[in-house]
């Protein structure tokens, strides 16, 4: 391992340093000293001559950051298996017998050497039960479901100034059917753009998204009908697209950066306010499904979830009437 | 009990309408549905809106007949588009009756809407549309689909002269084409009654001529016409009876002439001799014949006289007997501006 950290390319990507204790590995991860870490055991050699062996790995806070250590720690992943399954082909079946972690690796199916860690300590958790990618890729997927809600307020706001609106009012279609067509169309696409992005990052980036489909569909629907009754709520306070565009895209990013969507791991206020936040719960609940960590978490999560999304419909059903007045 | 009547219309060149129209009056049905009126092609009872404390419309009591440009008239903030949105349904009223076709707004507003073409002030067209894209986009609203739809497009981009636009999106269009697109869409569902709210704001003298003779086309082709403005020349030109609004009351209705002989307005004529001496215009002003009188810059009079052809030769003789000659002497029909001072005190500009 020593020899692999000290070769060239490696010391062109990272600067490494030692640290005393897995527990000031997490430290420094923590006070952003540090942008990765990675701790193997005492008798890691012996355990990789026997065929098994496991690093923990503990990303930080920075995705781009983690990515390269994860490449280069890959690499040297990589290069143990090439030897195990030399030592496969050295000894025969009799290593393979022996060491089942050695024959997969042989026949291309990886088991994972690296288990991810987490930085909990004292009950504070940077990404929880799931890898960095799949933490951002969670916090993205609700940015973008939430920012889908903006063209609902921006769209509404548009018709309303260029007197479009007030011409669909003169139609003989009610007006609930305007606005609910125009807020479902708006939905469906939120929709797409949801299965768009968790195909593209899990064939992209492999990330993994568990097998709760449903829920995952649940989740975005109900962040979604929560963004629009926001677009809906701000519209009826505010006339210009352009204050409308401001204050929501506002909302959005300090919703985002408080429930941690930016930049993991922020201190315990800054958490404690991001439980305020749709994000937060839309995370947490989506975080749960692909850890499948305790149902009981999940629905706790998923309820607030729509419970916040039925406190902004009740209310946009007060503020219906003055969002799209003309 | 089903009555069918069938009656001619009159067909024009533009081949727009067939030659008969046919419609079919199920008496009970609209019994039922509580219309008993079928008089008056609209029709305001008493119609109160406010906002607040303001009063945008006060005890309007108006009816419109089939086949009639309905000019209104009246400054900025009259009241006149409060009403237009009041008839097409898009604002409620806080009293009084509406009636469009012997619909009530109030209790049927779809069946209203679907009689109504709206071309409101602000050019509501989709931008990111083609002509054709918008004009197909409003016709399905009101239902059109199909062949009727397609053909009903066409003939309102031609009826518009936006034929040759079709495919080009309102970006790159003037403001007059813009405005006739905004005609184009209130159109191809061919309303019983079109209401075109201030439509030539902001454009050039050949759009505004175009819209002007559009909308007299489009009331020989069959339609009620509710034409807004603050322009008292086109009113004045188009409108076969004329509503004057002021403060959100209907101060004045009827004919021109009508209203002009109503309000007791007579001709004025225009004298102008340039050494006029203050001693002429004094001995002018106290004619007992002369019951208007204004001096005005370039030695120029504005007289109202009682029996003008009889009495011309008198302040004539004041000029002479001056020693001033007349260069120059024009008649000047009363109009609605002078109508609308008589009325207000204000004029129409003043207003706006």
């Amino acid at each position: 391992m020593q020899v692999f950290l000290a070769s060239e390319p490696v010391k062109q990507r990272l600067v490494l340093r030692m640290s005393d204790s897995d527990e000031a590995l997490q430290e420094d991860l923590r006070s952003g000293r540090a942008d990765y870490g990675f701790s193997m055991p005492p008798d890691f050699s012996e355990q990789v001559r026997s065929g098994k062996g496991e690093l923990n790995a503990y990303p930080g806070r920075m995705v781009e950051r983690n990515l390269t250590a994860e490449a280069v720690i890959n690499g040297f992943v990589q290069e143990i298996k090439i030897r195990q399954s030399a030592a496969i082909v050295t000894m025969g079946k009799a290593a393979s017998a022996q060491s089942p972690d050695l024959s997969s690796a042989h026949t291309g199916v990886s088991p994972s050497m690296v288990h991810v860690g987490t930085l909990a300590a004292g009950g504070n958790v940077v990404f929880g039960h799931v890898s960095s990618l799949q933490y951002y890729s969670v916090a993205y997927l609700i940015m973008f479901l939430l920012f889908s809600g903006m063209s609902a307020a921006i769209s509404l706001t548009e018709e309303r100034e260029k007197g479009t609106l007030q011409r669909l009012y003169a139609m003989p279609v009610s007006m609930n059917a305007i606005v609910f067509g125009k807020l479902a169309g708006i939905l469906a696409i939120a929709f797409i753009q949801a299965a768009f992005i968790v195909t593209f990052t899990k064939v992209i980036y492999g990330v993994d998204w568990g097998t709760d489909y449903g829920g995952i569909a649940l989740i975005c629907l109900l962040t979604s009908i929560a963004a629009v009754c926001l677009a809906v709520i701000i519209a009826s306070f505010v006339r210009s697209r352009k204050a409308v565009e401001l204050i929501y895209s506002m909302l959005v990013v300090m919703m985002t950066f408080f429930s941690g969507g930016m930049v993991a791991g922020l201190g315990q206020t800054v958490q404690d306010i991001g439980k305020f936040s749709i994000n937060h719960w839309a995370n947490e609940a989506l975080r749960q499904m692909m850890s499948e960590g305790s149902l009981s978490g999940q629905w706790q999560a998923v309820l607030t979830l729509g419970a916040i999304a039925a406190g902004l419909v009740w209310i946009s059903a007060f503020r219906f009437r003055k969002a799209v007045e003309v | 009990m089903t009555f069918v009547i069938l009656f001619p219309i009159r067909f024009d060149d533009f081949g727009y309408l067939p030659l008969t129209r046919m419609i079919v009056y199920n008496e009970s049905r609209n019994v039922r549905k509580g219309l008993t009126r079928m008089a008056a092609l609209v029709e305001f009872k008493n119609v109160v809106k406010k906002y607040e404390t303001k009063i945008s419309v006060n005890q309007l009591s108006l009816t419109i007949e089939q086949g009639e440009i309905f000019g209104l008239l009246g400054p900025n903030g009259a009241g006149k588009t409060t009403t237009i949105h009041l008839l097409s349904g898009l604002l409620p009223h806080n009293s009084g009756e509406i009636y469009l076709e012997g619909f009530s707004v109030a209790a049927h507003p779809l069946e209203v809407k679907r009689r109504i073409g709206l071309v409101p002030q602000e050019i509501a067209i989709y931008e990111n549309l083609s002509a054709r894209e918008n004009v197909t986009f409003f016709a399905r609203l009101y239902g059109l689909r199909g062949s009727v739809l397609q053909e009903r497009v066409e003939e309102a981009l031609e009826f518009t002269g936006l034929q040759k636009f079709a495919k080009d999106k309102p970006l790159t269009f003037s403001g007059g084409m813009k405005r006739r697109l905004n005609i184009a869409c209130a159109i191809t569902h061919r309303p019983k009654l079109l209401i075109m709210d201030e439509p030539t704001v902001g454009i050039d003298p050949q759009s505004r001529n175009h819209i002007l003779e559009s909308v007299k086309k489009l009331n020989v082709m069959g339609s009620t016409i509710i034409y807004t403005s603050h322009y008292m020349e086109e009113v004045e030109a188009i409108s076969t009876r004329i509503g004057i609004m002021d403060q959100g009351r209907l101060i004045a209705c009827g004919t021109k002439d009508d209203l002009i002989r109503h309000a007791g307005l007579k001709e004025r004529l225009m004298l102008q001799s340039s050494r006029l001496s203050d001693e002429a215009a004094e001995e002018i002003r106290n004619h007992p014949r002369v019951t208007f009188f204004q001096r005005r810059e370039g030695g120029m009079l504005e007289i109202e006289l009682q029996e003008s052809q009889s009495y011309l030769q008198d302040i004539l003789f004041i000029l002479s007997k001056h020693g001033l000659a007349l260069q120059k002497l024009t008649r000047v029909e009363p109009d609605l501006e002078s109508l609308f001072l008589t009325l207000t005190g204000r004029t129409l500009r003043d207003g706006a």
